[in-house]
C-alpha cells in the first residue's frame, strides 16, 4: 500500500493518482511533460520504491517531505513554516466557504490586504518550488512582477511574494 | 454468402477461432432460438461455411478461389505501452495501466466507399417545443446541405409512439425538408425504445443496396421509463449489425447514465448538448467523419488469468468516453489515418510464485473493414510484463500519465455522484471539493466553479442539480480533448 501525501488515503502500489483527492503519486520527467500542472513533483514516496526521479536529482535535492519552506511576513516579524506536503494553498477563511485554504492568513489582516479566499498555491517539486496564482481577485506578484493566473512560477530564496498587498519573503532549505 | 464472412471470421482465423465462431453463430441463428426473418437462411449458410472451413483440405481449396486482396496484411497497427516495465513479485494486489494506440496506417480515403445512410431519431415530446426543436431543425437542414448527393437520410420522430417522418431518401431528392421538419407537432412523453425500434425497422426495410454505412443519431431531451433494458438489447443487436448509436442529450433533464450505456454498448458515443453551438459542432464533426471510417464494429476481447481483473477502461482518443468494463469492450470505429487510444487499468491480485513473465491478458482486437472482400480482421494483442523482485525506478510514459491525470478527475466526479445518489453528503462534498481544487490548479476555473456550486447545493440538502451534474461529468470528459503536451 502507498499513502497519498495530500490526504493520507491508501492506494494500491502502481496507482498513479490518489483516488480520493486526485493528487499525483508519481513523478514524470519535466522534459517530456512541459505542461505547468505536470511539473516535477517529488512526493516523498521514494522510501517505498516509488520515487521515480532519476538518480542525480535525488542527490541534489532533499525529499519533498523534508523540505521546509519559510514565509516571512514583511510587515510583521511573524513567519510561517510549511512542512511535509507537496502542495500548500494560501488564502483566508470566510464564512460559508466550500474549499478551505490550508494556510489561513486572516490573522495577518488578509482581508484588508486584499487576499482572496483561495489565493495561491505553493507546489514543492524535486527540482523547484513554484507558486501558482489561483485566479485571485487582486493577483499575485513575485518581486513586484505580476504573475499570470494558473501558471506555475518558480521561486528562489529571497523572492518577495505579494498576495494582494500582503508581502512575504520566501526561503526554503535546500538540503 | 462468402464463407469467412458467414462466420464473422478473418481470413487468417485459427481452427480454434473457427470452431468458436461456429458455435456462436449456430446458437444465434438456430431455428429453436430465434425469430428473425433471415435466421433460417443464415443458419444454413453457417453450416455450409463451417463444413468447408473446418476441413483443412476443403479450406485450402476454397482459399484458392478468393481474390488475392484478401491476403494483404492488415492496415492497422496496435502499439501497447505500460505504466511500468515490470510487475512486482508480491502476494499483495497492485495496479498496472496499459495504453493501446490503435492506428490506421491507410491515409487516403478509399474511393469505393459505400454511401452513408443517416437515420435521425428525434424526440418530439412536449418538452422539445420551441427553442430546442428549432435548433434541431436548423441543424438537420445544415446536415442535409453538407451530405453527399448519393447519401441517404431518413427521419423518425417519437414521443410515446413513433412515426416515420422522412422515409429513406437520397439526399439529392430531398427537396423540401424544411416543410416536413416544420410539420413536427411536439407533444406526449418520451419513450426512447419506440423511436429506436422504428429507426431499425427503417434500416431493415431499406435494404436495397445493403452496403450503406449506417449511422444512427438519437436526439432526446428527456428520460425514458421502463424500456431501458429493451433499449440495451437493441443497442447490442445494432452493434452486431455494424450500426453505432450516437446519442445526443439536449438540456439537462435527460438520463445521462442511460444514454452513456446505450451509446457505449453500440460502440457509439453520448454527447451533452447545452446550446446551438454544441449541436452545430457535433453536426460539423459528424459530416466530416460520415464516410471516413476505415473500420467499424471494433471490439477488444480480453482473456484474463484468474488473478487479474480489468478494473477500468476508457477511450482517451479521439474523444474521452468511458467504455463498458467487460469483455468484449466495444471500441467504436477507426478513421483513415487516425488513432484510437484506450487506457486499461488492471488489478493484479498477487502472483503465483516462480514465474519470470507475468501474463496480464490475452487480447484480440477485431474489426470490420467494409472495403475489403473479407471484412473481418483480427489482431492479437498480448499484454505481459516481466516480473521482478523489487520496484524498479522509472518514469511513467507521458501519455499514460496525462491520461490518468484526466481520468482521475473524471473518477472523482463519478465517486461524488454515486455518493450523492446514496445520500452520503459528507463524502460527496469532500470529493467535489478535492475535484474543485485539482481543477483550479489545472486552470479549469469554470468547471471548478460548477463543482463548488454543487457543494453548496449538497450542503443545503438540495442534492445535485441536473445541469451541474452534467456540466461536471461531460466537462471532465472533455478534458481529454485538450491538446496533449506531446504534439
Amino acid at each position: 500500500m502507498i499513502q497519498c501525501p495530500n490526504c493520507k488515503h491508501h492506494e494500491l502500489p502502481g496507482a498513479l493518482f490518489c483516488s480520493e483527492c486526485g493528487t499525483q503519486l508519481v513523478t514524470v520527467d519535466t522534459l517530456t511533460a512541459p505542461l505547468a500542472n505536470h511539473a516535477n513533483d517529488y512526493t516523498g514516496l521514494d522510501d517505498l520504491g516509488f520515487g521515480l526521479a532519476p538518480e542525480p536529482v535525488k542527490e541534489r535535492v532533499a525529499l519533498v517531505k523534508d523540505r521546509v519552506i519559510t514565509l516571512k511576513i514583511l510587515d510583521s516579524d511573524r513567519t510561517l513554516h510549511l512542512v511535509g506536503r507537496s502542495e500548500y494553498t494560501l488564502g483566508r477563511i470566510a464564512k460559508g466557504q466550500p474549499i478551505l485554504p490550508e494556510f489561513d492568513l486572516s490573522e495577518f489582516k488578509a482581508y484588508d490586504y486584499g487576499v482572496s479566499r483561495l489565493h495561491a498555491a505553493i507546489k514543492v517539486g524535486a527540482l523547484r518550488i513554484s507558486i501558482i496564482d489561483l485566479g485571485s481577485a487582486n493577483g499575485t506578484r513575485v518581486n513586484g512582477q505580476k504573475i499570470v493566473a494558473n501558471v506555475e512560477y518558480p521561486l528562489k530564496n529571497g523572492d518577495v511574494i505579494a498576495l494582494g498587498k500582503l508581502k512575504f519573503e520566501f526561503q526554503a532549505n535546500s538540503d | 454468402m462468402e464463407n469467412y464472412s458467414a462466420l464473422n471470421l478473418p481470413f487468417d482465423a485459427t481452427p480454434d477461432e473457427i470452431r468458436a465462431a461456429y458455435f456462436d453463430a449456430a446458437r444465434k441463428y438456430h431455428p429453436d432460438a430465434n425469430n428473425g426473418e433471415d435466421d433460417g437462411r443464415r443458419f444454413i449458410e453457417v453450416q455450409q461455411a463451417y463444413d468447408i472451413l473446418s476441413n483443412a483440405a476443403r479450406r485450402a481449396a476454397y482459399d484458392r478461389t478468393l481474390p488475392v486482396a484478401v491476403k494483404s496484411p492488415p492496415e492497422v497497427r496496435v502499439e501497447v505501452s505500460f505504466s511500468r516495465t515490470t510487475i512486482h513479485q508480491s502476494e499483495k494486489p497492485q495496479l498496472i495501466y496499459a495504453l493501446l494506440d490503435i492506428e490506421c496506417l491507410k491515409n487516403n480515403i478509399s474511393d469505393d466507399l459505400p454511401p452513408a445512410h443517416v437515420c435521425i431519431i428525434l424526440d418530439r415530446s412536449s418538452s422539445m417545443r420551441g427553442e430546442r426543436l428549432d435548433m434541431v431543425r436548423s441543424n438537420i437542414i445544415q446536415l442535409l446541405h453538407k451530405m453527399k448527393p448519393t447519401d441517404v437520410i431518413s427521419i423518425v420522430t417519437f414521443s410515446d409512439r413513433a412515426e416515420v417522418l422522412l422515409p429513406p431518401t437520397v439526399v439529392a431528392d430531398a427537396k423540401r425538408p424544411e416543410s416536413l421538419l416544420f410539420g413536427i407537432g411536439p407533444g406526449g412523453a418520451t419513450e426512447i425504445f419506440q423511436g429506436l425500434e422504428l429507426g431499425f425497422e427503417v434500416f431493415r426495410r431499406f435494404a436495397g443496396r445493403s452496403n450503406f454505412l449506417k449511422h444512427l443519431i438519437l436526439i432526446t431531451d428527456g428520460q425514458t421509463y421502463g424500456d431501458e433494458e429493451q433499449c440495451y438489447e437493441l443497442a447490442e443487436r445494432s452493434n452486431s449489425e455494424g450500426i453505432s448509436i450516437n446519442a445526443l442529450g439536449i438540456g439537462h433533464e435527460w438520463n445521462d447514465v442511460f444514454l452513456d450505456r446505450l451509446a457505449s454498448i453500440s460502440g457509439g458515443k453520448s454527447i451533452y448538448i447545452r446550446n446551438k453551438e454544441d449541436l452545430a459542432q457535433f453536426i460539423e464533426q459528424k459530416i466530416n467523419t460520415l464516410s471516413v471510417n476505415y473500420a467499424r464494429r471494433m471490439e477488444m476481447q480480453l482473456d484474463l488469468p484468474n488473478n487479474i481483473q480489468l478494473t477500468d477502461a476508457f477511450r482517451i482518443f479521439p474523444d474521452g468516453n468511458p467504455l463498458e468494463v467487460q469483455s468484449p469492450i466495444q471500441l467504436g470505429s477507426l478513421e483513415y489515418g487516425r488513432k484510437t487510444g484506450v487506457i486499461l487499468e488492471f488489478k493484479i491480485d498477487g502472483l503465483p510464485g516462480e514465474q519470470s513473465v507475468g501474463k496480464i491478458a490475452n487480447g484480440r482486437i477485431i474489426f470490420e473493414v467494409p472495403t475489403k472482400p473479407i471484412p473481418i480482421e483480427r489482431l492479437f494483442v498480448n499484454l505481459e510484463r516481466p516480473i521482478t523482485d523489487g520496484w524498479v525506478k522509472e518514469k511513467v510514459p507521458t501519455a499514460i500519465f496525462n491520461a490518468m491525470s484526466q481520468l482521475s478527475l473524471y473518477r472523482l466526479q463519478e465517486k461524488a455522484r454515486e455518493e450523492a445518489a446514496a445520500g452520503d453528503v459528507e463524502n460527496a462534498t469532500k470529493h467535489l471539493k478535492f475535484l474543485a481544487s485539482r481543477l483550479l490548479i489545472r486552470g479549469n476555473q469554470e468547471l471548478a466553479q460548477s463543482a463548488l456550486l454543487e457543494v453548496d447545493r449538497l450542503n443545503n440538502q438540495q442534492g445535485f442539480s441536473e445541469a451541474g451534474q452534467k456540466d461536471i461529468k461531460y466537462g471532465t470528459r472533455s478534458l481529454f480533448l485538450l491538446p496533449s503536451p506531446e504534439q
